[in-house]
């Protein structure tokens, strides 16, 4: 694991104990991870559904349903009224799966859309730096990119980045009509010129080649303190992410970290962008994160 | 299929040199790389663009313009124009885009092909290195198209297939990019996968091989990435996936891009922030490319 994804796991160290209610199928290496982060005094474990009494002699075992939907549910629930719970689930994350998060009508969702944030350490400088949306959301429109980037900048703060610098990408950085992404990504730039987004910086429309290198950027005469410098890559839409998002996995070889944000109460997953060794990474981040997602 | 840019390089060599239309060379970095080429035996330039600027920068670099040939318009449409028709004709082999915006270009490239062969959809191929991948590998279309639909998707695929082909690739394996959800597979990227991979085993994108999996995850479950199974073409959804991706590819990944257009005529597209080296191994690629007639299919 890198310099700064052990920073990461360091500063969950330094947390107090949390309850973590585990749903989903049975994933052994979710819970030797969730093992290791016992004994480090993140969390104190328990978990929901008849899949896990065979664990029951390491991890207490509530709710033995065996309707794994019914025993999410009840985790969720559980996870909610406890005033530092978590939850944690091993999937499979399916359409009932993110439908049951995102139902408003239980609360778990009432405030934001949610978003995924995955989490890059930048080969150059070795620094975190957020894609978004990489999982979730498909086509997202201005109102929905405005809750993303919120989102990502809540994710950005709770790891101490204290004023991120937001790329919103298009491919291109002139303004375009013919091109809505980067209508979209003037406006949110234009926001946060306003002080719309509070203590952050979005720059856009930018194009990778100038978000990526400050003198790419000069080049095209853009004159802005983001580019060479960004914290969190907002992306015009769910292919370019989540592709872009791939590539750097399987062609970089980068190891993700990814966070659940907009969920209420913080949920941990490992989606298919991160290894299985990176469930103690995710783990930490919904520990840091924890009320601010 | 060629496994680097070196090779490509070695390849120019042995067929320089061709008389090539450099699009207002008036950036150091643009006339360094047409002295260059010239002086390495890969192409005779001709200099296109304002007659003064293109003077006071090769004054700056110190370079004798006297048997370089200078053709003098400094609007940039007009140029754009001029050298298509150069390629039409046939004074010249193919375009290098110099210190001018793209889509000068790109409309004088369009407006050609309409005319000659108006089902041709001209599209920007991709030619990356990657550390790990022992081959070149395209991406497309980055650069023209912006939301392609199916009907534009084939013609794109056909073009990138019979370039691949010319560069002795003989049945390139294609993947389809569409983004994975995990939980949702009906998007129109999926649906057009599915259709395209008809098509190919119909014969209609020429000689190739059109994949299952619609993207690493699927192709690669286990993240092995092995050079013989990764694709030669990948076809991207849109044009924001396209861009993104081949410069997430040069500049974080830390691979290499070479930028190409096509249609009725090879264009040259490097990003304007690209340097003299990316600007050479692009010279090379546009001559073996040239040579392999990539820009003159029916």
């Amino acid at each position: 694991m890198s310099h700064d994804f052990k920073k990461i796991i360091r500063t969950a160290d330094q947390n107090d104990r949390k309850m973590l209610v585990i749903s989903g199928q049975p994933d052994p290496v979710a819970l030797t991870s969730v093992l290791k982060a016992r004994e480090r005094g993140w969390v104190e474990p328990l978990a929901c559904g008849s899949s896990f009494t065979g664990m029951a002699s390491q991890i207490k075992v509530l709710c033995p349903t065996a309707d794994i939907q019914e025993a999410r549910q009840q985790a969720l629930s559980l996870a909610q009224a406890e005033e530092s719970g978590l939850l944690l689930d091993t999937g499979p994350l399916d359409t009932s799966f993110f439908s049951l998060i995102a139902d408003k009508r239980t609360g778990h969702n009432d405030k934001h859309i949610l978003s995924y944030v995955s989490i890059l350490m930048a080969p150059k400088d070795g620094r975190l730096t957020l894609l978004t949306d990489t999982l979730i959301n498909k086509q997202p429109g201005l109102e929905e990119k405005i809750a993303i980037t919120e989102n990502a900048i809540r994710v950005a703060k709770a790891l101490g980045i204290q004023r991120p610098k937001i790329a919103a990408l298009s491919a291109l950085e002139l303004v375009n009509p013919a091109l809505p992404s980067t209508l979209d990504a003037a406006l949110l730039s234009k926001m946060s010129e306003r002080g719309q987004f509070g203590d952050a910086v979005i720059e856009g429309p930018l194009a990778m080649d100038n978000a990526e290198s400050a003198s790419a950027a000069r080049h095209k005469g853009i004159d802005s303190p983001v580019p060479g410098d960004v914290d969190i890559y907002l992306f015009p839409d769910l292919e370019s992410a989540n592709l872009t998002a791939q590539f750097l996995a399987w062609v970089g070889r980068f190891q993700l970290g990814g966070i659940l944000v907009g969920t209420g109460v913080p949920i941990v997953i490992r989606s298919f962008l991160e290894t299985p060794d990176s469930w103690l990474l995710n783990l930490a981040l919904g520990i840091i994160a924890n009320k601010d997602i | 299929m060629y496994r680097n840019f070196q090779e490509i390089v070695a390849k120019a060599k042995e067929i320089g040199p061709l008389k090539v239309a450099v699009l207002f060379p008036d950036d150091p970095d643009v006339m360094r790389a047409a002295r260059d080429g010239a002086k390495e035996g890969l192409i005779e330039p001709v200099l296109v663009g304002n007659r003064l600027r293109i003077e006071a920068v090769a004054n700056e670099i110190n370079l004798p313009l006297k048997e370089m040939e200078i053709l003098d318009q400094g609007e940039p449409q007009e140029a754009a124009d001029l050298c298509l028709d150069m390629v039409k004709t046939g004074k010249v082999a193919f375009v290098v885009k110099g210190n001018i915006l793209t889509t000068y270009l790109y409309r004088a490239l369009i407006r050609t092909t309409k005319q000659l062969d108006p089902d041709q959809a001209p599209c920007t191929l991709c030619f990356h290195e990657a550390p790990g991948i022992d081959k070149i590998f395209t991406i497309t279309d980055p650069g023209v198209n912006i939301l392609p639909d199916l009907t534009l998707k084939e013609k794109i695929l056909v073009k990138a297939v019979n370039v691949l082909h010319g560069l002795g690739c003989a049945r390139p394996r294609v993947m389809v990019l569409a983004a994975h959800h995990g939980y949702e597979s009906d998007t129109s990227s999926v649906r057009d996968a599915v259709a395209l991979k008809q098509l190919a085993g119909e014969g209609r994108l020429g000689e190739c091989e059109v994949l299952t999996a619609q993207n690493l995850y699927q192709a690669f479950p286990g993240r092995k990435v092995q050079t013989e199974d990764f694709p030669d073409i990948f076809l991207v959804p849109n044009i924001e996936t396209g861009n993104i991706l081949v410069k997430t590819i040069d500049h974080i990944v830390l691979g290499k891009r070479q930028g190409m257009t096509f249609g009725e005529a090879v264009v040259s597209t490097p990003s304007r922030s690209d340097g003299y080296e990316v600007r050479m191994t692009n010279l090379a690629l546009g001559l073996v490319l040239a040579a392999s007639g990539s820009g003159e299919m029916g």
